[in-house]
């Protein structure tokens, strides 16, 4: 499986969202420990993503990573809203 | 035939559109994740300014624009409406092409029509520091300009793959004042987190956004002056701000003795989209016969090379196996229904209106783009932002189906930005380097091995 990722980690794309390209690595853990919820649809065209996926991730982290409803912006801000309260040094006094 | 269409500074829009007040379907309050209750504008209060919260809220359909950012707002605007004459020579087909250059901005895009109101109302509310993310610079070297003509900092957290590569933007941030940072950076609590795991992160826009919003929450902890968040996309104000685009071309365009047909903008975020479209989306609800069309990237192959083989049809694999050629000429890329994933960061009130029915989203493979956007520079001249090639290959497919129709069609379409600094990108297009279409075989097989043990169709 890994012989799988190591042949297309270099492999380079446009990235629609940053506007410059980033390698099929970038897109592997562009939200940190999951990939990119755009990475299927911007590579299923080169490879089959979708198997390599599937078997990389595993059934629970293929769910959050492409199943689960991605949050709204607004949603987004609301709860790094309440992270970074709590890396607020007041918040701790 | 004038090519240009200029309005006066006397006759620039006083006041914003907000189509909020008249979409068939309201949208509904975004709910806390917390409480689950619908969001208040003091959990909003932490990162933005109270006015800019009221207007994110509001469904009054005219919002005036403040005579200070009118005055900024002058540098640049009104924008002229262009009448794209050689490209309409170019297709010979039976359209009128008209488009707003929004490129002529200091910062070369539409996104300081927003970028300034933002700072005025953070200025007024006494914020003297605005934090942001950037993803390719074009936000961040925006906000950095407009709070600059406030007198206020800017502090940029840019996604650090895109630090590495597009220094030029950078450079924009720095010669209007900006402090412009790699992310993650160790300024934060959440880069420092990201870095500890992996020091050689490339960030991403996620990592840089919670940097930008610790940054406005912490600011008064650290002792740094009073901060707020701005973002350049998604949120209603945003669009709310860019509406004056589309408002001016209502003008241009009666002062040319047209109306549109078609209007086409790019639909990343939705900003520039909705800029261009909202107030052709009133005419629309009141009855006007218009098409409006949102572009965004996909990536359907056209051309490529590889077996018949049994795949999946859709991304969760539920469906049975369907036999396809899974990277071949006659692939068709299988509907993805899991519709977060297509619309994933595109902005509630654009996504309500493709619901409604009042907006076409349309794909464009990102190689057909750069095919549209040579053709424009060859023809009108302009070097196109890569996102302003997607609403340009949408406009030359509607020409043509004219032609294949036999009918006359009026475009308008946004030109939202000029691709001075996004040269690297046309480099990479040149050199066949943007899509591989004649895949090595190596990669063909690797790729195929994902597929083994999946049963052979016969053929």
């Amino acid at each position: 499986m890994d012989d799988d990722v190591d042949c297309f980690d270099n492999m380079e794309i446009r990235c629609p969202r940053l506007g410059g390209p980033v390698t099929f690595a970038y897109c592997l853990v562009e939200a940190v420990s999951l990939p990119c919820p755009r990475a299927i649809m911007c590579w299923r065209h080169l490879f089959d993503v979708v198997s390599l996926f599937h078997r990389r991730l595993g059934p629970e982290k293929y769910r959050l990573a492409f199943e689960t409803p991605p949050q709204s912006r607004m949603e987004s801000i609301l709860e790094l809203i309440e992270r970074a309260k709590g890396a607020n040094p007041k918040a701790s006094e | 035939m004038p090519v240009k269409v200029f309005l006066r500074e006397d006759e620039i829009p006083r006041e914003w559109y907000n189509i909020a007040a008249d979409m068939p379907t309201p949208l509904q309050p975004p709910l806390h994740p917390g409480t689950q209750q619908p969001v208040s504008p003091e959990d909003l209060a932490p990162v933005f300014p109270m006015n800019l919260i009221e207007q994110e809220m509001s469904v009054e359909r005219w919002i005036k624009i403040p005579d200070p950012v009118l005055e900024k707002l002058l540098i640049w605007r009104p924008t002229p409406l262009y009448r794209a004459v050689q490209l309409e020579k170019f297709l010979n087909c039976p359209v009128k092409i008209y488009y707003k250059n929004e490129g002529v901005s200091p910062a070369g895009s539409h996104k300081p029509n927003t970028a300034i109101p933002q700072a005025y109302y953070n200025k007024i509310f006494g914020v003297k520091r605005i934090a942001t993310e950037t993803g390719a610079g074009q936000w961040g070297s925006a906000l950095s300009f407009a709070c600059s003509q406030f007198g206020l900092e800017a502090k940029v957290y840019m996604v650090r793959v895109s630090y590495e590569q597009k220094p030029y933007r950078r450079l924009m941030m720095n010669t209007w004042g900006a402090t412009c940072v790699p992310s993650p950076s160790t300024e934060t609590e959440a880069g420092k987190k990201i870095l500890a795991m992996d020091p050689n992160s490339p960030g991403s826009l996620g990592i840089a956004i919670s940097e930008a919003v610790e940054d406005a929450v912490t600011s008064e902890a650290h002792g740094r002056p009073l901060t707020r968040y701005s973002l350049g996309s998604v949120l209603n104000h945003v669009l709310l701000h860019q509406t004056i685009i589309g408002l001016e071309a209502q003008k241009q365009m009666a002062m040319a003795g047209d109306y549109p047909d078609i209007v086409i903008g790019c639909a990343g975020g939705g900003s520039n989209f909705a800029g261009i479209s909202f107030p052709f989306v009133r005419d629309k609800i009141a009855g006007k016969q218009i098409e409006i069309i949102g572009v965004e990237p996909t990536s359907c192959p056209t051309m490529t090379k590889g077996p018949f083989a049994y795949d999946f049809g859709d991304t969760v694999q539920m469906t049975p196996l369907l036999p396809m050629h899974t990277l071949g000429h006659a692939f068709v890329p299988a509907p993805i229904h899991a519709g977060g994933l297509r619309y994933h960061g595109m902005a509630p009130l654009v996504s309500q209106l493709i619901l409604d029915g009042l907006v076409e989203p349309r794909a464009v493979h990102q190689l057909e783009t750069f095919h549209a956007g040579v053709t424009w520079a060859r023809t009108e001249g302009f070097i196109s932002a890569p996102e302003t090639n997607h609403a340009l290959a949408a406009v030359i497919q509607e020409a043509k189906k004219a032609k294949e129709e036999g009918k006359e069609k009026v475009i308008l379409v946004n030109w939202s930005g000029h691709g001075l600094v996004d040269l690297a990108a046309y480099d990479a297009f040149f050199q066949g380097k943007l899509f591989n279409y004649e895949m090595p075989m190596e990669e063909i097989e690797c790729s195929l091995r994902a597929l083994e043990g999946f049963p052979k169709p016969k053929l």
